[in-house]
């Protein structure tokens, strides 16, 4: 299914991980803007509206948490559809984590590239109160849905 | 029950038998002389018949008196010992005549009097090494660094070791004693009236009180037990105080580094499978990607392997069981290294980075893996502790005997209460800007078990808000 441009922005502090995240994204044909932390992730959203944000947890100077409250103060980004990568899943109560900031998936690192442009589609193109609130899943399986 | 008839002295005793039997002799010689005079002869001798013994009689009871006295004298002073259950010097006297008795009387004196003499040292070295226990015991506990108190039944404090005050963070030179040790625990911070709770439970109850909200304020342990024997008043309980903080801390930092080392060890293994799905998944890569990503794959599983291998050598420090592989190592090559390893963060960071080298370094026997990973913990330290913009800088000396690696840096530095402890295991400062970064609280630790086992030494300078300096030496064999 073609993503039309769909604008996805990455807050991930690991290069490398957001370089294939990147590739990936694109070769699906999404609009992809990559922050390197949430404060910079923060500056992205105040200029332009985007579709998905995926941010990691785990970042210097403002975390994921952190970050996905404050985007939740914007207006503009209120109910926008956001994932949650990171690599410390059995320490994380993620439930109350996904309840408390609206996240609609956390990811749990590592997971499948192609499983989360899969999840990134299937979460755009689902109905607007899917998009809203999506089931959350934390997933610790070796091939997440995303 | 001697005493209970009146005693008759043996002088005395002798003395009437002699009468006795001196007057029954006379009676019986006044018999004789009446029946030879009533016969009609010796009729002149009646009168001296009994006037001659008489007086026999008397100068005899006189003499035996005499010869008795020393007997008299010696049943005195017995009798006076007798009647006292100690006897004290004064009431023996020696007898001075020169007569068996007497001279074995004063012999017994002189032994008696020796043996007074020892027993009083006996009673004096008593009285001093009881005091002598008593100072040595307060000397031992004032050594102790856990608090030690004894306290009677309500809970006042009778007796306070040196390091009580400071356990219980008292203000300098304030006494412990006559105070309530209840209320001192209570005045602690401890926010549910631990102290209280204390006065209420009987038992050794060995219990865990926080000085504050938050850990680094301070936990102490409080454990007691009654004091019994001889002396011990009712309700007298011995306690022991420990401050317990930085065992706390270093539980804490240790599962800590279980969180750390599992993000270390997650980080690069999804990304190696990000890039390998992509590329078994993903048609039409071109080649010069293709390359960029197997690349990828390759940096990042040297970096896991990297991780592993320091996992390995934490935990062979942690079981004592680290060990060196010497071998001769050109210092210069190891620095330039070390620094390849460190730059790229100092990079990201915009830090200014200042190698200061003397011209020739001489070639090291040592652990060149071992040396470099402590060396990059001192640099990945002071590059991490240091804000962006900040200066780090690495000064190499080289003497005959020693060569020192000082890393300098502008960053937060430590506060002089945390200072001593930056070398322990787990240990990580209190520092709201340190608490914000990663790291595992065992680089330190296993950069000064390097040191150690090349013969060397680690230390530091530092400042709070300044910067820090370590050091870190090494013999040249």
């Amino acid at each position: 299914m073609p993503a039309d441009g769909r604008a996805i922005l990455i807050v991930e502090d690991n290069c490398v991980m957001a370089d294939i995240m990147r590739f990936n994204f694109k070769r699906a044909g999404f609009d992809v803007t990559v922050a390197v932390n949430g404060r910079d992730g923060l500056e992205r959203i105040r200029d332009r509206q985007f579709d998905l944000i995926i941010a990691d947890y785990q970042m210097p100077r403002m975390n994921g948490e952190e970050f996905c409250r404050q985007v939740r103060q914007d207006e503009r980004h209120a109910a926008t559809p956001t994932f949650l990568c990171t690599a410390k899943g059995f320490e994380l109560d993620t439930v109350q984590l996904s309840q408390e900031l609206g996240i609609t998936r956390i990811l749990i690192k590592p997971f499948s590239p192609r499983e989360l442009v899969e999840a990134a589609r299937d979460v755009l193109a689902g109905p607007p109160d899917a998009r809203e609130r999506c089931s959350v899943r934390p997933d610790r399986s070796p091939s997440p849905a995303g | 029950m001697f005493r209970s008839t009146r005693p008759i002295s043996v002088t005395r005793r002798l003395i009437e038998q002699y009468f006795m039997f001196g007057l029954a002799c006379l009676f019986f010689c006044v018999a004789v002389c009446v029946v030879l005079a009533w016969r009609g002869s010796l009729t002149s001798l009646v009168p001296a018949a009994v006037v001659l013994p008489l007086a026999i009689l008397l100068v005899g009871g006189l003499v035996l008196r005499r010869s008795l006295g020393l007997v008299a004298t010696i049943e005195e002073q017995l009798g006076r010992i007798a009647a006292v259950s100690s006897p004290v010097e004064h009431d023996l006297r020696p007898i001075a005549a020169s007569d068996p008795l007497a001279d074995g009387w004063n012999a017994l004196l002189e032994r008696f009097a020796g043996q007074a003499s020892l027993g009083d040292l006996e009673a004096r070295l008593s009285r001093a090494l009881g005091g002598f226990h008593e100072q040595r015991f307060e000397q031992v506990f004032n050594t102790l660094s856990d608090g030690v108190a004894v306290t009677d039944a309500a809970g006042v404090i009778r007796f306070g070791n040196r390091s009580l005050a400071a356990v219980l963070r008292l203000p300098g030179g304030e006494s412990v004693e006559g105070r309530d040790l209840y209320e001192l625990l209570e005045r602690e911070g401890s926010p549910d009236g631990c102290g209280e709770r204390l006065r209420r439970q009987s038992g050794p109850a060995p219990m865990s009180i926080p000085c504050g909200p938050n850990l680094e304020d301070g936990v102490l342990r409080v454990s007691r037990a009654p004091l019994a024997g001889d002396g011990a008043e009712a309700g007298t309980l011995v306690w022991t105080v420990r401050d317990v903080t930085q065992q706390k801390l270093a539980d804490e930092m240790r599962s800590q580094f279980v969180f750390t080392a599992t993000h270390e060890l997650r980080t690069p293994l999804a990304n190696i499978r990000a890039y390998a799905e992509t590329l078994s998944l993903e048609e039409g890569i071109d080649v010069e990607k293709q390359k960029e990503f197997c690349n990828i794959i390759n940096a990042e599983a040297t970096r896991l392997g990297r991780f592993v291998d320091e996992l390995l050598n934490i935990s062979q420090m942690e079981a004592g069981a680290l060990t060196l592989a010497r071998h001769e190592t050109d210092v210069e090559r190891l620095l330039s290294e070390v620094i390849e390893h460190v730059q790229p963060q100092m990079r990201q960071k915009g830090m200014d980075f200042e190698p200061l080298l003397p011209p020739k370094l001489p070639k090291l026997q040592i652990d060149k893996d071992k040396v470099a990973a402590a060396l990059v913990n001192l640099l990945g330290n002071a590059v991490k502790y240091t804000p962006d913009g900040g200066r780090v800088r690495l000064q190499v000396e080289a003497s005959l005997e020693h060569v020192s690696f000082h890393v300098e840096d502008s960053g937060y530095g430590i506060a002089p209460d945390e200072l001593p402890h930056v070398f322990d295991q787990f240990f990580r400062s209190g520092d709201a800007r340190v608490r914000q970064t990663t790291g595992s609280g065992l680089g330190l630790a296993f950069t000064r078990e390097v040191a150690r086992l090349h013969g060397g030494r680690v230390g530091v300078h530092s400042e709070l808000n300044k910067g820090s300096k370590f050091t870190m030496t090494l013999p040249v064999r």
